[in-house]
């Protein structure tokens, strides 16, 4: 795998983002208010998501420095940071503060954007492991880095469905004793 | 504790949580959190709540005084 050519679609892709982002704040700020309650979880939230990270940055470096871990450090950072994440938004997501006031419209957008992200990385990663660039020199490579991704958006996906299950669960029992 | 105040206060204006909520500009999760004691909300949606269904903050917020019996 040409990697300078991997670094600048990735960092071009990252920049992309943050440009269309900037453009559309105000839209975006609009259609994604936070109440208080929800502002104080995601308070909660950041601090877990950044000490998980933190703990999983310790562990990654301290294995490194004993075993001969055969994951490319760019990967394990990524890996680590991904952790902080997705902690961060399980958290908010048990809370019911990750999809704001206008929830369930959110909700519909988010898991939409989520669905195409996770196919196109699962595309994007059976080529890399079909053409053997997921293992490189015995390292696994930066074709892990779709792998990540797909197991990110996979764990807030199952936060999400476990969620509105109980939801739905609690919402028919009380209806009961009603 | 439970507000049961306000669970009464907004049961006989007919409204449901998300219809409140929506009035006050919170979500429906926040709104249900306050009536089952679980956040304490700010003095502004405190008074957002009292406006909307027409009670004042003694008669929805205030704790009720636990009564001392005199020697």
């Amino acid at each position: 795998m040409n990697k300078e050519a991997y670094m600048i679609g990735l960092w071009s892709g990252i920049l992309c983002v943050l440009i269309v982002g900037i453009f559309m704040k105000q839209k975006l700020r609009s259609l994604k208010e936070y109440d208080e309650r929800q502002k104080i979880v995601q308070g909660t939230g950041y601090k877990l998501g950044f000490f998980t990270m933190m703990f999983a940055c310790m562990a990654y470096g301290s294995a490194t420095l004993v075993w001969d871990v055969p994951v490319l450090p760019m990967v394990g950072t990524i890996a680590c940071a991904f952790l902080g994440v997705g902690v961060f938004a399980v958290y908010c997501i048990w809370n019911d503060a990750y999809f704001g006031i206008k929830g369930m419209r959110n909700k519909v957008r988010w898991l939409m954007i989520a669905g195409a992200c996770v196919v196109l990385n699962i595309i994007s990663a059976l080529r890399i492991y079909a053409e053997g660039e997921f293992i490189e020199d015995g390292v696994i490579g930066v074709g892990a880095m779709n792998l990540l991704v797909i197991l990110l958006f996979l764990a807030i996906l199952s936060a999400i469905l476990v969620k509105t299950c109980l939801v739905r669960q609690q919402t028919a029992d009380e209806s009961e004793l009603d | 504790m439970k507000n049961l105040r306000l669970k009464s206060a907004r049961a006989a204006l007919d409204m449901s949580q998300q219809q409140l909520a929506d009035a006050v500009g919170v979500s429906r999760q926040t709104m249900n959190a306050i009536e089952k004691g679980d956040y304490n909300p700010t003095i502004k949606l405190c008074r957002s709540i009292c406006r909307v269904l027409g009670k004042t903050l003694d008669e929805l917020f205030w704790e009720e005084e636990e009564t001392v019996a005199e020697p």
